[in-house]
């Protein structure tokens, strides 16, 4: 089979389009007669509402509606757990939770009749450390929890928990007492946003007919719209997710936000209502990454063996779950704290934790990143401190093809100490370095997202190729991926292939972006819609001709006959003779079921880092990395995914960190809220393991979640080569740099 | 978001300005020059003007000049020419040196000299710049204009001796000292973001010895401040690793900075000490090959 296009640098469909402007995003989509919303926000982390009188907000002039928690079916929502109202009624649980949205002609009107808004607070101590959280004498902050829907599974009498896990393994005491030293020590990680360019918003318009015309982030169409219709009390089919553009989602648009609240204001006021968070709003209330305390304790013997392994992770969940999209309400990297080590004796405990601060919700591989420094720096601090090449320590504990990992997990088709050995051979690890320049090695596995996936391709007498995608765009270059697919498996050039990403009223079926699955999942429906446009339509061209089936083949958008000089038929003639003999189109629908992997990712890096040791200040010289990619479909897109995955891991280890002070979000702005800029950027390289077949089309292996795990561990580890400190919370402060080389210092004052 | 609304004035002359400025010294009003700092504060609704004068049809302004020895830069010439400004080279490199750390290129094409002085935000780098050079400030007004020098100029956080009615029209900065040498250092998060700390040096030599040693400090005050003390105690020292570190030391003592999310009080009197070392050193050795 002709495979030519896989593998080129081809343009993104959609990318003329965003660079010119055409591209529409949820609030730029034009319909008439659009008015603002604005929400107005608690300024308590915790209080009871004692009174909302909105009276004087009604009766400004050029208000259009005014909706408080009383004018709505304000029901308990959430993408599992259903613990969040659309208005908050009688407690706010965080600053910034919304109380009552006005709409109006002009957002400045909008946003002066939130002023006018009176509410009357009984303020409540707020719970803000998550360990406390869990003490008995900690106020309980949702005691109707037992009462909700999609609760996940959690113990019995513990206070907070949002939610639990718990793995285990072997005889865990057993594991200790076959130990020789026993390393015990606490890793701490701060909240982070996702930085995506585009605030979340949206805009709600209602048609006629009472469709509801939802144009926000449609990152999964399908489930949103299943969201909206059981929050709003609608039939789903009363409900479009219109197909716009994403501008990032990094895993924190999957929910409603504020979409239900422009419906209630597009009801009230008879007008298209859009609402979008300002930076400071989406700072101090959307979704981000959860702040971790992560324990660990390892017992090994001397020569590095590893007897036992004991974690307990908190997670501070914020005010509600309703954000995070699985069943179990949690991160699921907490029980990657086994990492990729042969470990008999393991127990991992993992809470999120209800606190009043701003909820948590995905970012990019959740879990993974916190989990992953903490394991990573552990395990170097026990390398170096038994006197073993921390290089050395990762091979010898490294499970093999067919070993369990930590949790029992058997996975397949490893290339783990390929990566490995390929990111320490792009660094300048075991060669001389000068003073306070230091290196560290770091590495993850990561699972390939599952699911599954439909996809309609339709074929024009012209031979034109049409793919009918349901696949969200937020970014990453699905539609190149999937016009390439087409293109190969249908042996035509790419200009034959057209995407036309459709909203959820007429898409097929497609899980939506997330956990890394999209080229697997819906990149394998377009792969199985291919394969049935050409298995169909050489049926058709065989029986129409009694040509045998088996030898015909397609090459160059053809059906030729093996060894013959009989005419070619094209696509566009076999399509007309399927559609009956007259003019066409045909379509093909075609489902894709990948659910079961076993073939598990590595991402391995390594940093090579110089400390100013007066000041602190940390110099990020050279970064290797390599991965298990597989066959590559677009070259520049899965560069895009790792090399701006990486960026983000610098952000995590260097200075991206939501502060937070009596439960605010103290900067709430990108002037200090500090994500790296090019110039932050050291040198990358990054080696792709290419021969690595995996399940994605054409032998390819996902690469979305798992760029950025390492970096900041790697990094911490460089720091400790370099100067000998070992960081045990991220970001690295230099502030913190310096502390650190100060109480060294004091501690050993013939220095190192 | 979009500021509230104001009345826009564009002048296209110093006299049309600050007729401007006297007639609306009563009420409030702002002038616009890059408005790298202004337009922000604007946009967010941090700040609320009756009045803004756009300055930006003054090109009289725009202009970078032998002057006296030293040279005179126009207030609105903007931060990107004077970057790559021969002039701003062989007279004033301390500001070649720096400009390339201010905002990032986006910033320096639109914003000016002048408008970054006037803005005295004390972790900026100008205005710590024009302290060390001892510049001397322009500022006009209807029928004339008067000279502040640096040391006089900055008052507080984001307030200097310009009066509602005056304008700055230009920067003054004498001839460097004979056989010196500069240097600006600075400590901040991210390249172009603002300084934690920062210290600007000028050193000159005399036979070996430090005949004149210029210091300020940006990050640390609610202005940029100069360090006195501790230039007095570098005058007829040799330039010495010790001389620099005790310098260090009473440059740290004569700051006082307050504690935000990127350092605290105690880190960046720390840092000043050091990178007041640091940059006596680096001006000190290019003093010497001068």
């Amino acid at each position: 089979m002709a495979t030519s296009v896989i593998g080129q640098r081809a343009p993104r469909t959609e990318g003329a389009g965003k660079v010119t402007g055409q591209a529409h995003y949820a609030l730029d989509v034009p319909v008439a007669g659009m008015v603002w919303g604005k929400a107005l926000r608690s300024p308590h982390p915790y209080a009871l509402i004692k009174r909302v009188d909105a009276s004087k907000a009604r009766t400004m002039p050029g208000v259009l509606a005014v909706i408080t928690a009383k004018d709505i079916r304000n029901v308990l929502h959430g993408r599992r757990v259903y613990d969040l109202p659309i208005l908050a009624e009688n407690v706010v649980r965080f600053i910034g939770e919304k109380i009552a949205v006005v709409a109006a002609e002009d957002p400045a009107i909008a946003e002066a009749a939130l002023d006018l808004i009176e509410v009357d607070y009984e303020i409540l101590d707020p719970v803000l450390d998550p360990l406390h959280a869990m003490d008995d004498d900690a106020p309980v902050l949702h005691p109707d929890q037992r009462s909700y829907t999609g609760l996940p599974k959690i113990p019995e009498g513990q206070r907070n928990a949002q939610s639990y896990g718990h793995w285990e393994k072997g005889d865990i005491e057993a594991g200790f007492a076959e130990a020789d030293r026993v390393f015990e020590e606490t890793y701490s990680s701060a909240m982070t946003h996702q930085a995506h360019i585009e605030p979340q918003g949206g805009a709600v318009w209602i048609d006629d007919d009472g469709i509801i015309h939802v144009y926000g982030h449609p990152k999964n169409p399908l489930g949103q719209r299943k969201q909206l219709a059981e929050a709003l009390d609608v039939p789903e089919d009363k409900v479009i997710y219109e197909f716009v553009r994403i501008g990032g989602d990094y895993g924190n648009k999957g929910g409603l936000m504020d979409v239900p609240l422009c419906y209630y204001l597009s009801r009230a006021c008879g007008r298209p209502v859009r609402m979008t968070h300002t930076f400071k709003e989406e700072f101090m209330a959307g979704s981000p990454r959860h702040p971790s305390v992560i324990h660990m304790r390892t017992g090994v013997k001397r020569d590095g063996t590893i007897t036992a392994h004991q974690v307990r992770s908190i997670f501070d969940g914020g005010a509600y779950g309703a954000h995070k999209p699985v069943p179990n309400v949690d991160v699921g990297g907490a029980r990657k704290a086994g990492g990729v080590y042969r470990i008999p004796n393991c127990k991992i405990e993992s809470y999120v934790v209800y606190t009043n601060h701003v909820p948590g919700g995905f970012m990019r591989a959740p879990g993974d990143s916190q989990t992953i420094f903490a394991l990573e720096s552990h395990v170097d601090d026990i390398a170096r401190d038994l006197g073993i090449d921390p290089l050395e320590f990762r091979r010898k504990n490294m499970i093999q093809e067919g070993e369990a990992d930590a949790t029992g997990d058997v996975w397949r088709d490893l290339y783990w100490r390929q990566c490995l050995d390929a990111a320490v051979a792009g660094s300048n690890w075991g060669k001389p370095k000068p003073p306070n320049v230091g290196r560290g090695i770091a590495i993850t596995h990561r699972h390939i997202g599952e699911g599954e996936a439909e996809s309609l391709i339709r074929v024009d007498p012209s031979g034109q190729i049409t793919v009918v995608t349901g696949t969200p765009d937020a970014g990453m270059g699905a539609h190149v991926m999937e016009q390439q697919i087409a293109a190969a498996v249908l042996t035509v050039p790419l200009e034959q292939v057209t995407i036309l990403p459709v909203g959820s009223d007429i898409m097929p079926f497609d899980p939506g972006l997330g956990a890394g699955r999209t080229t697997h999942v819906s990149g394998g429906a377009v792969n199985a819609a291919a394969e049935k446009t050409r298995d169909e339509l050489r049926a058709v061209v065989a029986e129409n001709r009694g040509w045998p089936e088996d030898d015909i083949v397609l090459k160059e958008g053809a059906f030729h006959l093996s060894g013959s000089t009989e005419q070619p038929v094209t696509l566009g003639q076999a399509a007309v003779e399927a559609a009956y003999g007259r003019s066409g189109p045909v379509e093909f629908l075609a489902r894709f079921d990948g659910r079961k992997v076993f073939t598990e990712l590595c991402m391995a890096q390594v940093a090579e880092v110089e400390v100013d040791p007066e000041t602190g200040q940390l110099s990020i010289l050279h970064v290797s990395a390599a991965c298990d990619s597989g066959t590559i479909i677009n070259p520049p897109a899965a560069e895009g995914q790792v090399e701006g995955a990486f960026v983000q891991g610098v952000g995590l280890a260097m200075s991206e960190e939501m502060i937070l002070e009596d439960g605010r979000v103290t900067n709430p702005s990108f002037g200090d809220y500090k994500i790296p800029t090019a110039a932050d950027i050291p040198p990358f390289t990054l080696t792709w393991i290419e021969d690595a077949p995996g399940p994605l089309p054409f032998g390819g292996r996902a690469l979305a979640e798992h760029g950025h795990i390492p970096t900041s561990p790697a990094i911490a580890n460089a720091i400790r080569d370099a100067v000998g400190i070992r960081l045990k919370s991220i970001p690295f402060r230099p502030e913190a740099i310096y502390d650190a080389l100060q109480a060294k210092n004091e501690r050993e004052p013939e220095g190192r | 978001m979009k500021p509230a609304p104001f009345f826009y004035h564009a002048p296209t002359s110093v006299d049309e300005a600050v007729a401007l400025l006297q007639d609306l010294q009563e009420e409030d009003s702002k002038v616009l020059a890059g408005g790298q700092s202004l337009m922000p504060v604007l946009n967010m609704r941090l700040a609320r003007v009756k009045h803004l004068i756009d300055i930006n049809k003054l090109h009289d302004l725009d202009y970078i000049r032998p002057f006296d020895g030293g040279l005179a830069i126009g207030a609105l010439t903007r931060h990107r020419m004077a970057e790559h400004s021969t002039d701003v080279a062989t007279r004033a490199p301390l500001i070649t040196e720096a400009l390339p750390l201010v905002g990032d290129r986006q910033v320096r094409f639109r914003g000016t000299i002048g408008g970054s002085i006037a803005h005295a935000d004390p972790v900026a780098e100008l205005p710590t710049i024009a302290l060390a050079l001892d510049a001397d400030l322009v500022v006009s007004k209807r029928g004339g204009s008067r000279t502040v020098p640096a040391s006089e100029f900055f008052i507080t956080f984001l307030t200097t001796a310009i009066e509602d009615d005056e304008l700055l029209t230009e920067i003054r900065i004498p001839a460097p000292p004979a056989h010196s040498g500069h240097a600006f250092l600075e400590l901040s998060r991210q390249l172009g973001t603002y300084a934690i700390v920062s210290a600007a040096a000028v050193v000159a030599l005399d036979g070996g010895r430090i005949s004149e040693a210029r210091l300020a400090l940006g990050g640390v005050g609610s202005t940029p401040i100069r360090a006195l003390r501790a230039e007095e105690s570098l005058r007829g020292q040799a330039p010495t690793i010790e001389a620099f570190t005790e310098a260090g030391r009473l440059a740290s003592e004569a700051t006082d900075p307050s504690a935000d999310v990127h350092g605290s009080i105690e880190y960046r009197r720390e840092m000043a000490a050091v990178y007041v070392r640091r940059a006596l050193k680096v001006a000190a050795e290019r003093a010497a090959v001068a």
